[in-house]
């Protein structure tokens, strides 16, 4: 299943350049909403490409799904087992339609052709995108080319998916469109990695990790790593705005009960005081 | 008046089966030194607005005033209108390309006419406005610096020319919040400066703290344009437009429906805290 268990990875991308990832730890049961957070630069993405061995392991320990990331004969099931949305939804796209874009990783995969029309239509419904096969993926919206790519990696059933800054490029509309999808993957049981540096994003995260130049900060709930404006500070983000206006009420002498997370929540502290 | 835009109006493939409208009879004008946000639902028109206020689109029907001149008018000097109105598009640094930043900086000056040490001055100074160790990057290649220095060192090359107008198409997509944070910083300063600013965004919440008005386009038309505050005010017409507002401005709508006195024009943090404090120390008393 959908596990993920890392011990000291370290990894440089050249001889002499100073690590991006210098001993990370990383934890994640099956069918965890993960959020991987930090700022550009922080090795964040680097951490996950190791995750379907896009990048070889150095140093350390990495076992994904049960597989071991070095074992170069699990290498294939080890890439469909772990799919891998990008940033930029404008270099996911290999065809000119979108059945057939979807269609283009199960055709790698030799998935018989009879079941192939099936399981694209199932994708792209996953995606709420029913019915898109014969359009153009350039003429779709940002969110919904995002919403294809991740169709196509969906078509492959992956137990684990890596959204990694998906959501980057895309408006608030298209943005809410992927988080939605992310969530709904969740609720049927597969693990789901989203990496961003919107604390927001990270608030509805079962766990979420902290990276710091190269290292992993913090690790634990939404509730105890985003309530803490130092250690966000130190990764260099900002607290969500209702962590950031209990601080500072705080402060100023007024003592919320409990930390609030969400706008809804800071209403509902603010309430009882008054 | 920086800009004046009268009945612009702005058809894609006209008189063919694929017409399509993109702007139509819109009418707006800016003053110097304003610093103005635009919003609008992806299709809405906003990038073709901005091209015909760059001149990079021929204005077919209406006017575009810059500086009270006709940008379209026959016989217009174009280069003044480029050295005047810097244009800074989405993801600026995938156009960086000389082989170091300095280099890059300066190529706007190129055909100038100003001296190489002139030249060199100016490049050390849009460098050094942007937040960049110009020592440091100068001889440095632009490709290996990270991602949001390397946006500042686009927006070098546009400052570089020192235009009097600056206009934005998204500027902080895509980067972290310390340098979402300096890049606001920084385009506040330059308006305090003099620099007149139009920024268009989704961004709300960096409108929200940057912006002092905001244009909303809706399917070719002006929809809305006033103080942000007041725009913002209005939820329910910005969720028809497809349109959020500042993370501020929604907590304050929020907490006003609890029954908590906070005004609803407040579109930024700054604003937010002092709200909230008066709210909670007037707690409903006379």
């Amino acid at each position: 299943m959908g596990s993920i268990a890392g011990k000291q990875i370290t990894f440089a991308y050249g001889y002499d350049d100073a690590p991006t990832l210098n001993g990370v730890d990383i934890s994640v049961k099956p069918g965890q909403l993960v959020a991987i957070l930090g700022r550009n630069g922080c090795g964040k993405s680097t951490l996950v490409r190791h995750f379907n061995a896009l990048l070889a392991l150095q140093e350390g320990e990495l076992s994904v799904a049960g597989i071991d990331v070095r074992d170069e004969a699990e290498l294939w099931r080890l890439r469909r087992t772990v799919g891998m949305v990008f940033q930029n939804p404008d270099n996911q796209f290999v065809s000119s339609l979108v059945g057939e874009d979807v269609a283009f990783g199960l055709e790698n995969y030799q998935v018989p052709r009879s079941e192939i029309p099936g399981k694209v239509s199932a994708a792209l419904e996953m995606v709420g995108l029913a019915g898109f096969e014969e359009r153009s993926p350039h003429l779709l919206s940002g969110g919904q080319k995002q919403r294809a790519a991740l169709a196509g990696v969906l078509a492959l059933e992956p137990e684990i998916l890596v959204l990694d800054e998906a959501t980057a490029m895309l408006d608030p509309v298209g943005r809410r469109e992927i988080l939605a999808a992310a969530m709904d993957l969740r609720m049927r049981g597969t693990t789901v990695i989203m990496i961003t540096h919107i604390v927001e994003e990270a608030i509805p995260a079962d766990l979420v990790f902290l990276m710091n130049e190269g290292k992993m900060i913090a690790a634990g709930t939404p509730e105890e790593v985003l309530t803490v404006p130092e250690l966000l500070e130190q990764a260099g983000l900002a607290p969500p705005l209702p962590v950031r206006l209990y601080h500072d009420l705080r402060t100023a002498g007024i003592a919320l009960e409990h930390c609030p997370l969400t706008a809804e929540a800071l209403a509902e502290e603010l309430c009882r005081l008054k | 008046m920086s800009f004046e835009i009268k009945s612009l109006s702005y058809v894609y493939q006209r008189g063919t089966p694929l017409e399509t409208p993109a702007l139509e009879n819109v009418s707006f004008s800016i003053g110097d030194g304003e610093f103005v946000g635009i919003m609008g639902h992806t299709g809405c028109g906003k990038s073709t607005l901005l091209h015909l206020m760059a001149g990079l689109l021929p204005a077919p029907a209406g006017t575009v005033l810059i500086d009270g001149e006709d940008i379209n008018r026959k016989g217009y000097d174009r280069s003044v209108l480029r050295r005047k109105l810097g244009v800074l598009f989405q993801f600026p640094e995938s156009q960086l390309f000389e082989s170091t930043v300095e280099k890059d900086v300066a190529f706007g000056l190129k055909h100038s006419g100003l001296s190489t040490k002139d030249i060199e001055q100016r490049v050390q100074w849009a460098i050094e406005t942007v937040g960049l160790d110009y020592s440091r990057v100068k001889g440095q290649s632009p490709l290996g610096l990270s991602g949001g220095e390397k946006r500042r060192a686009a927006i070098a090359g546009v400052l570089a020319v020192q235009p009097r107008h600056l206009i934005l198409d998204e500027p902080t997509v895509g980067l972290d919040p310390m340098g979402r944070e300096a890049l606001l910083e920084l385009l506040v300063k330059l308006n305090r400066d003099g620099m007149t600013i139009l920024m268009v965004s989704h961004d709300a919440d960096s409108l929200g703290e940057a912006a002092r008005r905001l244009l909303v386009l809706h399917q070719g038309h002006l929809a809305a344009d006033g103080p942000i505050g007041q725009v913002f005010a209005d939820m329910d017409a910005m969720a028809d437009w497809g349109l959020g507002v500042s993370q501020s401005r929604e907590a304050a709508g929020l907490l006003a429906r609890k029954g908590l006195e906070v005004p609803q024009d407040i579109t930024s943090y700054r604003q937010l805290l002092p709200a909230v404090l008066t709210a909670l120390k007037g707690g409903g008393s006379p």
